[in-house]
Formats: C-alpha cells, structure tokens, sequence
C-alpha cells in the first residue's frame, strides 16, 4: 500500500478517535459529576441525555464565530490550532495493542513529552492574543504551573524508563507482562513513589482539579478560554479533554501494563487489547473525574511550591534510588 | 444589659471638654446630645475612657424637620452598656469623618451622606456608596415617596440637596480643614482609600458585579501586582430599592415585605427585628406561642441561611459538590417553611403582635423528618469539606480578623465570635423565647476562615437543638396578640436587634403617632462585613480574596437594601 495512504489513513484515525473521545467524555464527566452531586445529568436529548454532546458540539459548529474587535488577530486564529496539534500528535505513541500504535518510536516517550510541552504555549498564545486581563492571568498560571510539573513527571517517567530499559511506549508494556508470586500482576505502578509523582504532576499538566489554575471557575471564570467562542472554544475544550484522555492513557501504558491483561497470555489478548487500552484509560479518566467532583482546589502559590519544594526534589531522589535499587537487584538475582 | 449610669457618661464627656447632655430614654436606654463639631472629642472619650464604648453598632441619620441628627449606637461589650450619641446637623453641614476612630463607620458615613445630602470630610475613599451621581438625597423628608410617571418626569420635581451637588459622585468637602486622625488598628493592611483606576501603574481587575463568586451583584475592583491584591474597593449598590425610605409610606403591617428583601436568605430575622421594634413603642405583649414560633421558624430560617454560605464556600474554594450536597437540605427546608407561611423566601411571616399562621401538625412531622436525615448529612458535608487538607491549607491562617480589628470593624454574629468575642444576641439580649431555650454560643479565637467556618458549622448543629426543643415543648395558646389591623403606635423610638444569620440585624424606629413609620433604620450586618472584608483584601492573592469575601457571608440584598 502507498505510504502515503497509510499515514493519511493513520492520522485519520488518530483524529477520529481524538474527536469520539471528546464526545464520550463529556457526557461521562457530565453523568459522573451528576452522579456524585446527587443529581440527574442530562437526560432529555435521547436515552439518559446520551446524544446531549452531538448536539453541543453541532450548537459549537454552527454558533456565529465571534471574533472580538481588539484581539491579536492572528495569534488568536492559531493559538486552537497549537493547542490542538500537539495533543492529535500525542495519539501516535500510544500502543494500542502489540500492532496498532501508529508510529511505534524507539523514543516514543520523550517524543510525546517533547509534543506535550507545546500545549502550554498554545494557551499562552491564546490567553495573551485575548487581550483580556481575566485571560492574561489564566495563561500566565498555565505558564507558572508547566515549569512545575514538567521536569517532575520527566523524572518520574525515568524511574519507569530505568525499570524496563527501553523509551520505546511497547517496550515498557511488554516489561509488565507476567506475575509475581502467580497472582500479582507485574505492573510498574508498584514502583509506588513513581506513580504518586506521575500523578500528581499529570493531574497539574492536564489542568484538573485541584490543579485547575488556568479556568478555576470561581477566580478567572472561564480563564484564557474566555474571548474565544463557536468552534474555536470547541477546539481548546476539546484539546482540554484530550490530553486528559493522553494522561490517562500513559498513566496505563506506564503503571498498569498497557493493553495486558494479566494472567492471560499476550498472544490471547491480541485480539481485544485495544479495548483492554480504552477500558483501562477511562477507569483513570473515571477517577480523575471522581476527584474533580469533590476536592477544593489549591492556590496558585500552593501548588508552585508543591512543584518547587516536594514533586522536585523528591523526583530526583527517587531516580537515583531507583537506580540503586535495580543495580541491587541484579547483584541479588544475578544479573541479566 | 446594664444600665448606663447617665452621671459616669457626663463626668467622661466633660473632662474631654464637651458639653453634652445625657439623659435615659424610655426604649432606647440612655441617649447623649453632643454638638456637632464636638462629636470627634465625645465619641474618642466614650472610647478610650474606661467605660470601654469601643463598639460602634450603627451609624445613621434622622432628618427630624428641623436638623439632621446623626445617631452613634455605641455598646461597651466589657460594661455591657449601650449609649446612643445624638449630633445635630444642619441641612448644608458638613459630617466629620470618625473611620479612624471607628473604622466601623467608613461605609454607613457614606451612605447616610448621599442620603441626606450632607458632605463628608476626613473620609479616605468619600463616594457615594449606593446610589450613582444624579441621585437625591433620598432619605430627606422633604422628599416624598414618588411614582414612577413622578420620577420619569424631572421637571415636576423640587430638588432640596443641602450642600451634596447632586451631578457628583463625591461627597467630599474640599474646604474642610483636615481633621486630626488617630492610631488606626495595627492589623490594617493598608488605608482603605479604595483603587486609583487612572493613576495606578498595576493592573487593575474589574471582578463584577457578574462573577460567579461575588454572591450576588458586588463589582470588586482590584488593583494587582501579580496575583497579589494591592488594594481593593468594593462597588455596591446594584440591588439598592430604598427600603428604608420605602418603609416611611408603609403601614405596619406591610414593612414586613420589604425586610424580607433586604436579608432575603433569612427573611424571618428581619421581619422579626422590625415586629420586635414596633411591638417595643406600641407596648404589644406577644403570646407566649408566638415567641416560640418566631424562635422555630427563626431557627429553620438560620439553617437554611447557614446552608446557603456553607455551599458556595465550597465552590469559592473549588468544590463544586459541596454547593449541590446543601441544596438537598435546603429544598426540603424551603418546602417545610412554604408549608408554615405560604412562601419559600418572602415570608411575610412575623407581624408586629404574633406570626400570621399556627404551625400545622403535617409540617411538625416533616420537619422532624426533616431533621433526621438533616444531621447525618451536616456531618458527612462537615468532613468532606472542612476535613480536607487542601480546604485547610487554603483557610487556616488566611483573611484573619483580629479581636481588635472585628470589634472596631463593627463585624457582628458568627464573624464576631469566629474571632474570640463570646457575644449573641439570642443569650446577652433575649428576643422571642430564646431565654427559654438550652443552646450553646460556639466561639473561635483564630478569627481567620477556617474558624468562621467551625463557628457556622457548630451554629447549624445548635438549631438543629433548638428546633428539636421547639416541637417537644411547644406551648399552647393563640399565635397572635389581638392587634389593630392599622397599628398607630404612638410616637417614640426603639432600637430592637435579632441575632441573624450573619449578625446583629437592627432596626432603629422612629415613630410619630401616624400609621407609618417616621423612619426606619435597617442595620445590615453584611455592610459591616463586607467592609471589613474590603479593607483586608490587601496582601492576599486573589484566589483568597474571593475565600475571604466568601467566608464573611455577604447577602447584598441587605448590604444595598
């Protein structure tokens, strides 16, 4: 087959699955925030309000594009589209099963921090063009808070890295396949420090509560998002929700084995790993959205020195630990 | 409550150099004349003499047709005494400032200025405070209650505005020589002079009036340095209906509406602060029933009001759940009271004599249905919210008033005892039955957010127990005095307060033998709170700004009345 057609057919794919999952959760975050605050969600467009979204997101393409008269016109027209590429380039290292990654990179982690650390630039973008001092303060938060997760959630991806010996996203699935003691999955998430770390960096990266600094409704209102509307809301409120759908997924594929599922064979699990993927990402999406459901959020300056003061140095720590640690245990067993 | 012995008060103003005359007055306790220009010097005496006035409880004026008198109600918590100090002005005069004296004053100067066009002079941020430039004095007697054709034609109208120029929004008197100030309260961040929106070199934020976080219409201007507030002014006024001027072409009867509007999460406190006022000079004995039925519906009334700060002070801080968790209560709660008075906010409940409605024996069951499931549902919310750390974090330490700085910000209830003042009206002034009833005064000493939210918390437990006495001991008996249906209670002044929800709510009355109202004076406790809020904004990131102005609990329907 043409290259070509491939890579076009791949991006589409990655495109569609970035467009659905946008759909599906919102109407999950809806129905689980209902849920959670003992009430009913959505419920008159189709079963249990299930096509509520559609119809949002065909309101969000219809709507009149609303450009405001002293915004940075072109900075304002490009700021969706740097939030949104990076997060769409994010879906390419993802291994959905053993086949179906769309570029299965040696470097396929580094390479998704790299296109990551863009999407701070795009909201910069966006918050700055506004000309909009609500928005201004959103953005500048964006800013102040990726110098703090950025370099903890590296560090502790490395301990991960250290464990399986590989970047390439496959490899370090392919390490937590197995059990321990015949029943225990041999999952990365025992590596304990490593995913509290990850987790908490990850929640400040995709902006979720607690760390939801750039819109937190009752300071900024709507934050940097504030002047766009119509589609170009759309776009940066769906990136939003993408890259928390990213962070969930290589929550999975780091810590919880990918599209494994333990105690049964890989070659079994072919067949049915993305769905084992998808089911496992959203579990995560589900808790990240059971926590934004409940918990206060923390202040600006709080959470820069949770980053500056714990996430730092305590990373650093742990990679050197864990370093020692896997020297260690080839001393003990005898090296491989 | 002691009563002031008259001579003491004389021996402290003379020794001061002012010449006044104290007297008692039969309702209001004793009452103090002093010369305009001599206000200053009597009311820093008062202060800092050893009878300990250092309370300002309210600031108003009363146009009495020939002067203007200004009303100082000042209380010495450590004597438990009151003293109202009388000034008389004229209809050009200029008022002399007191905020240094008592910082209490820095609002209400300015309202009872604009409202009866006086100037002000030594004030740090002299603008009009709820009405916009073009505005009359409204509050002059001169000035009749209008109709709408009436204000829409202009022309037909005589504007009598002393020395205010109407078309400014200043008040202030550029001719006055500046007065000398004293120590402000250490604590004070900064000279709350309000934001220099031309001039200043920081971003300055306009949050309001629609913000999600600002309870209601309250516009905010901030000036930042970063996210750090440098100063902040408060703009209110948006909800302003002349409440007090309106209830001067009320009938007795009919006040009641409008008090509803003011505080209208907790209608009942100030339907029953003007009852309680009216029943005082018309000397209405209420049935023993009654006062019960005031206290239960008061008590269910407080746990709705609670409810309604206790969910937004979640989502101030940035969880959301918390706000919909109190709704299940409160709509439970609102049916329960619709059941009792036939309406869920504008009760319209508590008349001068009696309430209008016996309790019926279905609400009696719902209500303690309602308390059943009301106390497992306070402690999982209590938990969840005040037990979470990053709530902790965010409120520990953060917007703290002092002992000193919420007694002479004049704060009152749940904001007063949050920092360390053991004082409630329901126990040190018994209205209604409160003295019948077993309850506890919860007191904080930190005075900062999280010991404002400890002390509505326990407060809300506490109703809950004076509901409970309420049902099983309800006494027998008629629900109303029998009362003229229009009430001419002869001519006096009184001065009753009922603990609201957010504090002391006080109606100052004056009555002239007609059937309305000569003039009534509505004391909002969220004024007193929101200014003290104001001038405490600076220093603290804006994220706390909006914690701190949450946790004070401002209704801005009473703040604008």
């Amino acid at each position: 087959m043409n290259p070509w057609a491939v890579a076009a057919l791949r991006f589409l794919a990655a495109l569609g699955l970035m467009l659905v999952n946008g759909v599906v959760m919102i109407y999950m975050l809806r129905k689980v925030l209902a849920k959670l605050h003992v009430r009913m969600g959505p419920m008159d467009n189709g079963p249990h309000g299930m096509f509520q979204t559609v119809f949002d997101v065909l309101k969000l393409l219809t709507k009149e594009d609303v450009t405001p008269r002293a915004v940075d016109k072109w900075l304002y027209f490009l700021a969706p589209v740097i939030v949104v590429v990076p997060s769409l380039m994010g879906y390419m290292v993802l291994p959905f099963s053993r086949t179906a990654v769309i570029a299965d990179l040696p470097y396929g982690l580094l390479f998704f921090f790299a296109v990551m650390a863009v999407v701070p630039l795009g909201t910069l973008a966006a918050g700055w063009s506004s000309n909009n001092k609500w928005s201004l303060i959103g953005a500048m938060r964006i800013v102040g808070s990726q110098v703090t997760y950025e370099v903890p959630m590296l560090l502790a991806a490395l301990s991960v890295v250290m464990m399986a010996g590989s970047m390439s996203l496959s490899d370090i699935v392919n390490a937590q396949s197995g059990v321990f003691l015949g029943f225990i999955p041999r999952w990365f998430v025992w590596n304990v420090p490593a995913f509290v770390l990850f987790f908490i960096s990850g929640l400040i990266e995709s902006g979720q509560t607690p760390f939801d600094m750039a819109e937190a409704e009752s300071e900024l209102v709507s934050g940097f998002a504030t002047e766009y509307s119509s589609m170009k809301f759309g776009l940066l409120f769906l990136s939003e929700f993408s890259n928390t759908f990213l962070f969930s997924a290589l929550l999975v594929t780091l810590f919880f084995g990918g599209w494994q599922i333990p105690w049964v064979p890989g070659d079994l699990v072919q067949p049915i790993a993305p769905f084992v993927f998808m089911i496992k990402t959203y579990i995560g999406i589900f808790f990240i959205m059971a926590i934004r459901g409940t918990m206060p959020r923390v202040r600006v300056d709080q959470m820069l020195a949770l980053g500056w003061k714990f996430l730092l140095p305590v990373s650093l720590g742990w990679v050197m630990i864990t370093g020692v640690l896997i020297k260690l245990g080839h001393v003990v067993v005898g090296s491989r | 409550m002691q009563q002031l012995d008259t001579t003491v008060a004389r021996g402290v103003l003379e020794r001061a150099g002012v010449t006044a005359a104290v007297e008692t007055v039969e309702g209001l306790g004793a009452v103090c004349r002093v010369p305009a220009a001599q206000t200053r010097a009597a009311l820093l005496a008062l202060r800092d003499s050893d009878l300990g006035f250092g309370f300002l409880v309210d600031l108003f004026g009363v146009d009495t047709g020939e002067t203007i008198d200004i009303v100082y109600n000042l209380r010495s918590l450590t004597r438990d005494e009151e003293l109202l100090v009388k000034a008389e002005h004229g209809y050009d005069a200029t008022l002399a400032s007191v905020w240094d004296i008592f910082p209490a004053a820095l609002m209400p100067e300015r309202e009872t200025c604009e409202m009866f066009g006086l100037l002000l002079s030594g004030h740090p941020n002299p603008k009009r405070l709820l009405t916009t430039d073009g505005s009359e004095p409204f509050l002059r007697k001169s000035l009749e209650v209008r109709t709408a054709e009436e204000v829409r034609d202009r022309a037909s109208q005589h504007v009598d505005a002393g020395a205010l120029d109407i078309t400014a929004s200043s008040l202030a008197d550029a001719s006055a020589p500046a007065a000398e100030t004293v120590a402000l309260p250490a604590s004070l961040p900064r000279v709350p002079a309000g934001v220099d929106v031309e001039h200043s070199q920081n971003l300055v934020l306009n949050m309001g009036p629609q913000h999600p976080s600002t309870h209601g219409v309250l516009r905010i201007i901030l000036e930042l340095d970063g996210e750090e507030i440098v100063a902040g002014e408060t703009v209110v006024g948006y909800l302003h209906r002349g409440i007090e001027k309106l209830a001067e072409s009320r009938r007795f009867n009919a006040v009641g509406t409008l008090m509803d509007r003011g505080d209208y999460v907790a209608g009942i406190h100030g339907e029953l602060a003007f009852a309680l006022a009216t029943e005082k000079i018309a000397g209405i004995e209420v049935p023993r029933r009654a006062n019960w039925l005031r206290v239960l519906l008061g008590e269910l009334n407080r746990i709705s009001s609670h409810i309604v700060w206790y969910g937004p002070m979640g989502l101030d801080s940035g969880a959301m759940g918390q706000f919909l968790y109190t709704f299940r209560d409160r709509e439970a709660l609102l049916d329960i009271l619709e059941e009792i008075t036939g309406q869920r906010m504008m009760f319209n409940y508590v008349r001068p004599g009696g309430v209008v409605n016996d309790i019926t024996t279905t609400a009696e069951a719902k209500i303690r249905a309602f308390l059943e499931t009301y106390d497992v549902y306070l402690e999982e919310n209590a938990e969840l919210l005040m037990g979470n750390e990053i709530f902790q974090a965010r409120t520990r330490g953060v917007g703290i008033f002092d002992r000193q700085t919420a007694l002479a910000f004049g704060l009152t209830g749940p904001n007063l005892r949050a920092s360390g003042v053991n004082w409630d009206i329901r126990r040190d002034r018994p209205y209604a039955a409160y003295d019948e009833f077993e309850f506890d005064v919860p007191v904080a000493e930190a005075g900062d957010i999280y010991a404002r939210c400890q002390v509505r918390l326990e407060e809300m437990r506490q109703s809950a127990r004076i509901v409970r006495q309420c049902l099983d001991g309800m006494p027998e008996g008629e629900h109303t005095a029998k009362v003229a249906k229009v009430l001419r209670p002869p001519a006096g002044e009184a001065y009753a307060a009922v603990e609201s929800p957010r504090g002391e709510l006080g109606v100052h009355l004056v009555t002239d033998g007609s059937d309305t109202p000569y003039r009534m004076r509505y004391r909002p406790p969220a004024l007193y709170a929101l200014q003290a809020g104001e001038a405490f904004l600076p220093g603290n990131l804006i994220a706390d700004g909006v914690v701190l102005m949450g946790s004070v609990d401002l209704i801005l329907g009473e703040v604008d009345r």
